[in-house]
């Protein structure tokens, strides 16, 4: 089988001092896959992410990776608003273009139109000679998302990328996410609007803790059997099930 | 008109013109340095530095070494370290700095006291003493400044989102552990250079009021960084000039320079421009 995996995890752990955030998780990322990662308040998915990303350390298992794909990312908490911060909203975007420069990595003119174009899609353009501190927080997601897609990245890890949107431009993004998928970029996304994300992926993580599930949406909703929106309802199959029945 | 050829002949004095050189030299850099350390929130790096510096000078006044060779050595080390700590460890950068500078200070008076007859010679490098300035000065804030200024210039762009988000920096592959590193050596450098100028109490106000003050009306961060660069070169050179003509200490003339253009800035857009 020639299959390319993008990323494969095998037995990842992770810890916080003696805390297990994410315990033994495997799974393989293909490419042009389109996976929602879901799962309750303090899972283990922003930490998961953040161990993909190489920010936290592997406290077991292993993460190998195709080094040669340009990564998009966006952090679930980006910034808290230093409203004093003179960087402009072109100039934080244009920071997104720089990982695939080599030095001295200048930002050209044709880079700034690349820029434009981006925050016209995320339609935020008119703000682009603002100070990113005077945006509104839905306005700042956007113009992070703006940074994570302006370098044409190959592979796209979100972590919560439309917790701040309002709805017309959720849609807007997941139809975007579509559309990019199709033309064969790679997407991992966190989220806990899977009624929304559920239309557009082709596969959902659920984890807690460790990985519960890992299938199509549509085994999901199978699964879940009440209703698919519910994802905070704990699957607990695995775990000891108490007496939360009642 | 007897200041204008008062001022005249003090061009005529080898030691005002290298004042004005040294000066502006340390202006340049610490204004560049300083855009990034306060945006970054390590303003205080620069202050705690200073005093760290103090201590070097005592210690290498003790030593009967060179206080300057001494006290880059030490301080650059110690920039480094503090960074080290403020990123690693569960102690916060604006605590570790605090613990620094004291126990610097309490260490180099009481290397001083030990040491009992360098007293005056460290004094002058508290304060500073722009006037003393000698050749050696010269070429070194000459070259600091130099230097400083053609890497922020290359590095610009990744200096920039690692200011910003250093997180982002560093997923999107940027070497932000190196370019830390490497502000900490230019904060470093540009300290030590600077206590000789303007002394080791006043470098930070050099590294943190052209920021400030910039902060209040530029938009972006390519003007914000012009503006505390033109405004710093200005007001040292202001202030070097006021300094002589009215015989008071240079250090303090170009600091307090610093908060009345900085107390003017914020009161006009605080109070007219809103
Ligand atoms: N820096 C940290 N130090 C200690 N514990 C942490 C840290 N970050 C997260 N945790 C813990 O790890 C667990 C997983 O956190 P994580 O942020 O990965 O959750 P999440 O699935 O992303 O949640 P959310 O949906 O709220 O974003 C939580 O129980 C949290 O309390
Ligand atoms: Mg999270």
């Amino acid at each position: 089988m020639a299959q390319s995996n993008i990323i494969t995890a095998k037995d990842v752990t992770i810890k916080y001092q003696a805390f297990t955030a994410v315990k033994e998780v495997s799974f393989t990322i293909q490419k042009g896959d389109f996976v929602a990662l879901i799962g309750p308040n303090g899972s283990g998915k922003t930490t998961l992410i953040k161990g993909l990303m190489g920010l936290l350390p592997l406290n077991g298992g292993s993460i190998h990776y195709d080094q040669t794909l340009p990564i998009g990312y966006l952090p679930q908490h980006t910034h808290s608003a230093d409203r004093a911060f003179p960087a402009t909203v072109e100039e934080v975007v244009s920071t997104g273009l720089l990982g695939s420069k080599r030095f001295p990595r200048r930002i050209t003119r044709d880079d700034m139109k690349t820029v434009n174009r981006v925050l016209d899609y995320v339609n935020v353009r008119a703000l682009r000679k603002k100070r990113i501190g005077e945006l509104s927080g839905g306005q700042q997601q956007r113009v992070f998302l703006a940074r994570a897609l302006v370098s044409n990245p190959q592979l796209l890890i979100l972590d919560e990328p439309t917790s701040a949107l309002d709805q017309a431009m959720r849609d807007h993004f997941f139809d975007f996410m579509k559309k990019l998928n199709e033309s064969g970029v790679t997407i991992v996304l966190v989220t806990h609007d899977i009624a929304t994300a559920g239309e557009y992926v082709d596969r959902v993580m659920y984890m807690d803790q460790s990985l519960i599930f890992n299938d199509s949406f549509d085994a999901f909703c199978e699964e879940q059997k009440l209703s698919p929106f519910v994802h905070t309802h704990p699957l607990k199959h695995t775990h000891d099930s108490g007496s939360e029945k009642a | 008109m007897s200041w204008w050829e008062e001022l005249l002949r003090a061009f005529n004095y080898a030691f005002v013109i290298r004042a004005i050189i040294v000066g502006v030299a340390i202006a340049v850099s610490s204004s560049m340095i300083g855009a990034f350390l306060v945006l970054k929130k390590y303003s205080m790096v620069g202050h705690g530095l200073s005093h760290v510096a103090f201590a070097a000078v005592a210690i290498g006044l003790l030593l009967n070494q060179s206080p300057l060779i001494v006290t880059a050595f030490v301080v650059t080390l110690v920039s480094v370290f503090i960074l080290q700590i403020s990123e690693r460890a569960k102690i916060h950068g604006d605590a570790a700095i605090g613990l620094t500078a004291a126990f610097s200070m309490a260490l180099g008076t009481t290397l001083a006291s030990v040491g009992g007859g360098f007293n005056v010679d460290l004094f002058s490098y508290l304060f500073g003493s722009i006037l003393t300035i000698q050749r050696i000065d010269v070429v070194l804030s000459v070259v600091l400044s130099i230097a400083v200024t053609i890497i922020v210039i290359l590095f610009y762009n990744e200096f920039v989102s690692m200011t910003y988000d250093e997180t982002f920096s560093r997923v999107s592959g940027i070497k932000t552990r190196r370019l830390n590193i490497l502000l900490a050596v230019l904060t470093g450098l540009t300290v030590v250079v600077g206590i000789r100028a303007i002394g080791t109490i006043l470098i930070s106000a050099l590294i943190i009021f052209p920021t400030i003050t910039a902060l209040q009306f530029s938009r972006g961060f390519k003007a914000t960084i012009l503006i505390a660069v033109v405004l710093s070169v200005l007001i040292v050179f202001m202030g070097l000039i006021g300094s002589f003509l009215l015989g008071l200490p240079s250090g303090s003339a170009i600091v307090l320079l610093n908060a009345i253009v900085f107390m003017f800035v914020f009161l006009y857009h605080t109070l007219i421009r809103r």
